[in-house]
């Protein structure tokens, strides 16, 4: 009879943890509201919060900065960092793979590469929808290629060699489309900018066509979750535990591509969240984190406390510039490196 | 392992940074000044691998332009070039083989200091080379107008346009508010901002103004979050209108987020500037600053 | 609830593994699979489990063709054990056997207090109640297997079909779990295992399919009695075999 003993003292275990937590990220939010230039107070931020809940106007300079620039910032860096850091954990799943991240394997380079074609032929003016759509189009494709590719050996050593050259290839079809526009110095300031990964004067705007994509694509992440559990076993045993494999990975390409499109899109290439997010959050977890019920959510919140991170610090070095894909690419770079030790020290 | 994607990148960004040198001369470059190689005897097949010298061998007249035989590339982009579509459809435009330019058989080119090192290297022992390197502004463009009239053998006439240049200089300056009320501005060029030793910066002193990104302490072009541009606070605001019509540009810059609410935005105080008097680092930097300072001697609604 | 073969023909690389086979799974009884290496044993269970399409004939489970069950349906019918499970480190045993309840969870509930219990007992049944929270990676082979085995159990399936279950297992440990398929089978389970030890195939057994490896797809099926005789075995194997006080012996035929 122990688990009868067991179980509410559980699901305390879990409550508890994710209310402080959550608790924790929204007042790190709200601190980050005062970091940055026009020395806010969070005397300021609460007043903001009191005026905007009666519908209310600030005066016009906190209005702009607080407001119309960096609410929307700070909710947009949550909102891309557990998007990205819930694809990484997906995609390490369905690679069966810590390795694995959409970084990694050249999915955010795909996706980048997309984008800037469509800079390049001019078509991210047609609509907001344009450059999220490519550069979704330009994840799957990447994925598409991975499963094709990889389908006849699972090893890691191959997954890995094979993200690589198409990290290349991406990366190639990049450069090769910046080459023959050499001569468009706005376009070539725009990708730059846009490789660079920025959160710099997203507005409401942005994080509106943001948030829908971003939202369906962790909670179509969460409903996959006993399949992804399924997974560590192998996937033909998943198979004969009732996982669909080709839908499977259908459903989670079509997740990775929508989180990790829409994220790249909206603040531009923001690379190796997805790799070291779900290490974070599996270290957090213990031994719980092999359950993707919980490793899921867990990675949503420590993806979007790490970019909350990243993107204050950037503000509280204005007007130095800090680009925060550089940043976190720097710090995944390393991360992947140790990790890339450990995996092979491990006894097997 | 993973430097792949991290090397990629940085490759990518090295490649882009290059082309925004060349393709934007006004980036600004400070080193210390080379002796133009050998500056002996007129040159008589002229090459210039700058928008810059495109413009200044224009400017010179009849008789140096005859005697042109290749031009940058982007002589006639309407976007960086003050003098596009001008030069005759029948000399070269040389693009980045250095083997197009020896074929031309110059015997001077003139290259900016920020071109590629591999370019310069492949030239420098086969052709008289004139490096300019200052383009930052007034003082640098005076500088280089000197280097050139020099090595052409056209002192005279780039003595002509130095006089006319001062003399339009000091005209703006006489016609400026006095020093405590010239209003502060800011060039927002989406993300990208002027500060000091930049083209702009001279301009908008000639004008009348302070460059606030300048005084702020920003030296050279930067990129600058649009918090830090709010909360600066500029009275006036310059963009650029890049391909768009001018009043486009205008009511794109009011869309962006917390921009509208910028005090020179609600009050309509934005200049707008056609796209290659942003980016000239030659005699058209005056143009800039006249066409700045116009709205501000407009009696105005405040 | 059966599983039967009908006129089953599997092909690889332009040779038959099998063909023309037709046989029963049914609860009660342990029935094993033996041949010598490359003759197919583990992608005939897999065409069994519906995860490769036979070539030829067709499965059935109970009355319709498998393809006609749902996926969850199968896998609550028959649980798989494959030959090697790679697992991550840090993984408790009671989570790898909850693993098992999955067909009868629906896509967002957890598993609730039933689902507690099975995996309780299937830990019970194979006696590693102790391992319970112990991570999977450190167990010894012994204990993995038995790990491994709970999850099936924790499935519920009548039908559990092992690949090689024995191989990794010291002859003590590989001896204690043909008893438990035995008791398994006694309690109303169907086994179905492919096994490399001819004589604990003979002993533990009630039904034998061997597989003939001559890439014509030729078997023999019947009571291990009938199928595993000196005769047949030296034939397959290119071995002497021999009863001697009831157990097979081996020797070579090469002298």
């Amino acid at each position: 009879m122990p688990s009868s003993a067991t179980a509410p003292s559980k699901t305390w275990r879990w409550v508890l943890p994710w209310s402080v937590g959550a608790a924790a990220l929204a007042l790190a939010a709200a601190l980050a509201l005062t970091v940055g230039p026009g020395e806010f107070a969070l005397g300021d931020v609460l007043e903001l919060i009191a005026v905007k809940l009666r519908g209310g106007q600030l005066e016009p300079t906190a209005e702009a900065i607080l407001w119309e620039l960096r609410l929307p910032r700070i909710l947009l860096a949550l909102l891309v960092g557990a998007g990205l850091g819930c694809a990484g954990a997906v995609t390490q799943g369905l690679f069966r793979n810590p390795l694995a991240s959409p970084g990694v394997l050249g999915i955010s380079t795909g996706a980048a590469a997309a984008v800037i074609l469509g800079f390049a032929l001019g078509v991210d003016e047609q609509g907001l929808w344009v450059t999220p759509t490519l550069a979704g189009l330009g994840a799957l494709t990447m994925l598409a290629l991975l499963f094709g590719l990889t389908s006849r050996r699972q090893d890691l050593a191959y997954l890995l060699l094979t993200g690589v050259a198409l990290n290349a290839l991406a990366g190639a079809a990049s450069t090769v489309t910046l080459a023959m526009f050499l001569d468009r110095y706005a376009l070539a300031q725009k990708a730059m900018a846009w490789m660079m990964g920025s959160f710099d004067g997203r507005g409401f705007t942005q994080l509106g066509w943001a948030s829908g994509p971003i939202l369906i694509g962790m909670v179509a992440a969460w409903a996959l979750h006993r399949p992804l559990d399924l997974l560590v076993l192998g996937e033909e045993t998943a198979a004969t535990l009732g996982v669909d494999r080709g839908r499977l990975r259908l459903l989670a390409a079509l997740v990775v591509g929508l989180l990790v499109g829409t994220s790249t899109a909206a603040v531009g290439v923001i690379g190796f969240v997805g790799l070291v997010v779900p290490h974070v959050a599996r270290a957090l977890l213990g031994g719980a984190g092999h359950a993707h019920a919980r490793l899921l959510p867990a990675s949503m919140v420590v993806g979007a406390a790490l970019m909350l991170g990243v993107d204050t610090l950037g503000r509280a070095l204005t007007p130095m510039f800090l680009a925060p894909g550089a940043l976190t690419s720097l710090i995944g770079g390393v991360f992947f490196l140790w990790l890339l030790r450990r995996q092979t020290e491990e006894p097997t | 392992m993973i430097p792949p994607a991290i090397r990629s990148l940085f490759d990518l960004l090295s490649r882009l940074v290059l082309a925004l040198s060349l393709s934007l001369s006004v980036v600004a470059c400070r080193g210390k000044p080379d002796e133009p190689a050998g500056a002996k005897g007129p040159a008589k097949r002229i090459a210039s691998r700058t928008v810059f010298a495109d413009e200044v061998l224009w400017a010179l007249g009849d008789e140096v332009q005859a005697r042109v035989v290749g031009l940058s590339p982007m002589a006639d982009d309407p976007r960086y070039s003050t003098v596009a579509g001008r030069w005759p459809a029948g000399t070269p435009r040389v693009g980045q083989n250095p083997e197009e330019l020896l074929a031309l058989a110059p015997d001077l080119v003139i290259v900016a200091s920020f071109s590629a090192p591999e370019y310069r290297a492949a030239i420098d022992d086969k052709v008289r080379v004139l490096v300019l390197d200052d383009f930052t502004g007034f003082a640098g463009y005076l500088t280089n107008l000197a280097q050139i009239g020099e090595a052409i053998g056209a002192s005279e006439e780039a003595g002509r346009m130095r006089d006319r240049f001062v003399a339009r200089r000091t005209e703006l300056e006489a016609a400026r508010p006095p020093v405590d009320q010239r209003p502060t501005v800011i060039a927002w060029d989406y993300g990208y901002v002027p500060g000091a030793h930049t083209s702009f910066d001279d301009a908008a002193t000639t004008a009348g103004f302070v460059n606030l990104a300048a005084r702020e302490g920003l030296d050279g072009h930067q990129r600058l979050d649009a918090e830090q541009l709010v909360a600066w606070d500029p009275a006036w605001i310059v963009v650029g209108c890049g391909e768009q019509p001018c009043a486009e540009a205008r009511t794109k810059l009011a869309a962006q987020p917390g921009l509208g609410k910028l005090a020179a935005v609600a009050s309509g105080r934005i200049i707008t500037i056609p796209a290659p008097y942003l980016a000239t680092t030659g005699e058209d930097m005056l143009e800039l600053a006249a066409r700045m300072q116009a709205p501000l001697l407009e009696p105005h609604a405040e | 609830m059966k599983l039967r073969a009908e006129g089953l023909g599997l092909r690889v690389a332009g040779r038959w593994l099998i063909r023309g086979c037709s046989f029963e799974l049914t609860p009660g009884t342990v029935s094993v699979i033996v041949g010598p290496n490359g003759s197919g044993k583990t992608t005939l269970l897999r065409a069994l489990l519906g995860l490769i399409q036979p070539d030829e004939g067709k499965v059935w489970l109970d009355g319709s063709p498998l393809a006609r069950h749902s996926l969850r349906a199968r896998a609550r019918a028959c649980a798989w054990l494959p030959q090697r499970t790679e697992l991550p480190w840090g993984m408790p045993a009671n989570e790898l056997v909850m693993l098992g309840r999955a067909p009868h969870l629906s896509a967002f509930a957890g598993p609730g207090r039933a689902d507690e219990l099975a995996v309780t007992a299937a830990l019970a049944r194979v006696e590693a109640s102790d391992l319970s929270v112990r991570d999977v990676r450190t167990l010894s082979g012994g204990e993995l297997q038995r790990v491994l085995l709970a999850r099936l159990l924790a499935t519920e399936a009548p039908l559990l079909l092992l690949d090689e279950p024995t191989t990794a297992l010291d002859v003590g440990h590989a001896l204690a779990l043909l008893e438990l398929t035995r008791e398994l089978a006694a309690a109303g389970h169907g086994v179905l295992m492919s096994l490399h030890e001819l004589e604990l195939a003979r002993r533990y057994g009630d039904q034998a399919l061997l597989l003939r490896g001559d890439d014509a797809g030729g078997y023999v099926l019947g009571s291990v009695n009938e199928v595993l005789t000196p005769a047949v075995i030296s034939e397959v194997f290119a071995v002497g075999a021999k009863i001697i006080a009831g157990e097979l012996r081996f020797h070579s035929t090469v002298t």
